[in-house]
C-alpha cells in the first residue's frame, strides 16, 4: 500500500467526518416529515477530485436544506460544510482544537507591547461540526440535534411536524 | 497651481489607498493568517474563494471609481454651462436674454449628455470627446447591467480621470495643461 500524501490524508479525513455529519442527519431527520437522499458531488482537490456526495431534506419535495461539502482546506478550521436552504444558507467548519491566535500589538517602534493568545472563534470546546452565524461574530456552536433543527428553522422556515 | 480638474484627484486618491488595502489583505489571505483575519468573513473560506472575494472586490473598486469620477464630471460640465449662460453677450431685448438664460438653466439637467459633449467639438479633440462617450456607456453598462448587452470596453480609473480631467481642463481655462501632465504630477 502506498503512503498517503498529507494532503490525500487532510481529504481523506475530510470525506470521513463529512460521511459522520450526514449521518448523524440522517439520523436526526428519522423522526420527523423530511424525506433525506444522497446525490453526487465532487470536490476538486489538487490531485483530482473526490466523491463527498451531498445531502438534500426535502419535505413534499419541496426543498428545505441542501448539505455540501465545500473545501478540506479553509482558513481557521478543517473542513467546510455549506447548507443551502430555501431563505438563506449557514455554514459548518470542523474544528479538531479550539482555533487560538495571537493578538499582538505594537507601539510606533514596532516594538510588541501587548500580546494576547486569543479564541479565533469562542465556543469550540471538543473535536466536531460547528454551526458559524455572522461572519463579524466569533460565536461558533457545536452542530448537534437542536443546532440542526435550529438551522432549519432559519433557512428554511421548517419546523418538525408535532 | 490649480487645476479645474483637480476635483478628480480625490477619487484617484481614494482609489490608490483602496488598492493598498486590498493588497494588504490579498497577503494576509495569502500567509492564512488567522491572526489578521480574525472576524472577518474569511475564515472558513478556501483560498481559492477568498482570492475570489478580491477579484471581485477590485473589480467592484474599479467601476464604483469610473462612476465616481463620471459624475464628477457630469457635474461640472452642467454647471460650467450654466456659468457660462450668464455670460453670453447681451441679446436684446434683455427680457428675451434673461428668459434665455433661465431656460437653459433649469433644462441643462435633463439635456441628453452626448449633446452637451457634442458643443466641445471642434474644440477638444474629437477622439477626446468619442472617448468620454464610451466611458459614459461603461458607466451607463455599470449602472444597469443588462446582461444582453455586452460590456464595453472597459476602461480604468487612472484613464478615465486622465481623459475626463483633460476635457475639464480645456474647457476650464488651463490649456496648456494636457501636454504638461507628468511633469506637473511629479512635482507636486
Amino acid at each position: 500500500v502506498m503512503p498517503m500524501s498529507d494532503t490525500e490524508q487532510v481529504v481523506e479525513r475530510f470525506v470521513e467526518r463529512t460521511a459522520t455529519l450526514f449521518r448523524e442527519i440522517e439520523e436526526w431527520s428519522l423522526r420527523t416529515d423530511l424525506s433525506v437522499r444522497r446525490h453526487d458531488h465532487h470536490l476538486p482537490v489538487d490531485y483530482g477530485d473526490v466523491e463527498t456526495g451531498a445531502l438534500e431534506l426535502r419535505r413534499q419535495g419541496v426543498l428545505i436544506a441542501d448539505f455540501v461539502p465545500a473545501s478540506a482546506y479553509v482558513i481557521a478550521a478543517q473542513g467546510r460544510v455549506d447548507v443551502r436552504g430555501r431563505l438563506d444558507r449557514a455554514k459548518l467548519l470542523y474544528f479538531e482544537a479550539e482555533p487560538r491566535s495571537e493578538a499582538i500589538v505594537t507601539d510606533q517602534a514596532g516594538k510588541i507591547v501587548m500580546s494576547q493568545s486569543i479564541a479565533v472563534f469562542s465556543g469550540v470546546r471538543e473535536p466536531g461540526w460547528y454551526l458559524i452565524g455572522d461572519s463579524h461574530r466569533r460565536e461558533a456552536r457545536i452542530f448537534d440535534e437542536r443546532a440542526f433543527f435550529d438551522t432549519l428553522a432559519e433557512i428554511s422556515d421548517y419546523e418538525p411536524a408535532q | 497651481m490649480s487645476r479645474p480638474s483637480e476635483g478628480l484627484d480625490t477619487a484617484i486618491e481614494a482609489y490608490r489607498l483602496n488598492q493598498d488595502v486590498l493588497r494588504i489583505a490579498r497577503r494576509v489571505v495569502d500567509a492564512s493568517d488567522e491572526r489578521h483575519l480574525r472576524t472577518t468573513g474569511f475564515l472558513g473560506l478556501a483560498h481559492s474563494e477568498c482570492g475570489a472575494e478580491l477579484e471581485k472586490m477590485q473589480g467592484r473598486l474599479d467601476e464604483i471609481t469610473v462612476m465616481v469620477l463620471w459624475s464628477a464630471f457630469e457635474r461640472w460640465l452642467i454647471d460650467h454651462v450654466t456659468r457660462v449662460s450668464t455670460e453670453l453677450p447681451a441679446v436684446s431685448p434683455e427680457t428675451f436674454a434673461v428668459r434665455l438664460r433661465d431656460k437653459i438653466g433649469a433644462e441643462v439637467e435633463f439635456w441628453r449628455f452626448d449633446s452637451i459633449l457634442d458643443l466641445l467639438k471642434g474644440w477638444i479633440d474629437s477622439d477626446d470627446v468619442g472617448r468620454a462617450k464610451q466611458i459614459k456607456a461603461y458607466r451607463d453598462w455599470i449602472a444597469h447591467r443588462n446582461p444582453l448587452k455586452r460590456a464595453p470596453a472597459i476602461t480604468d480609473p487612472a484613464t478615465v480621470r486622465n481623459v475626463l480631467g483633460g476635457i475639464i481642463d480645456v474647457v476650464g481655462g488651463a490649456t496648456s495643461w494636457t501636454a504638461e501632465e507628468p511633469e506637473e504630477c511629479r512635482s507636486t
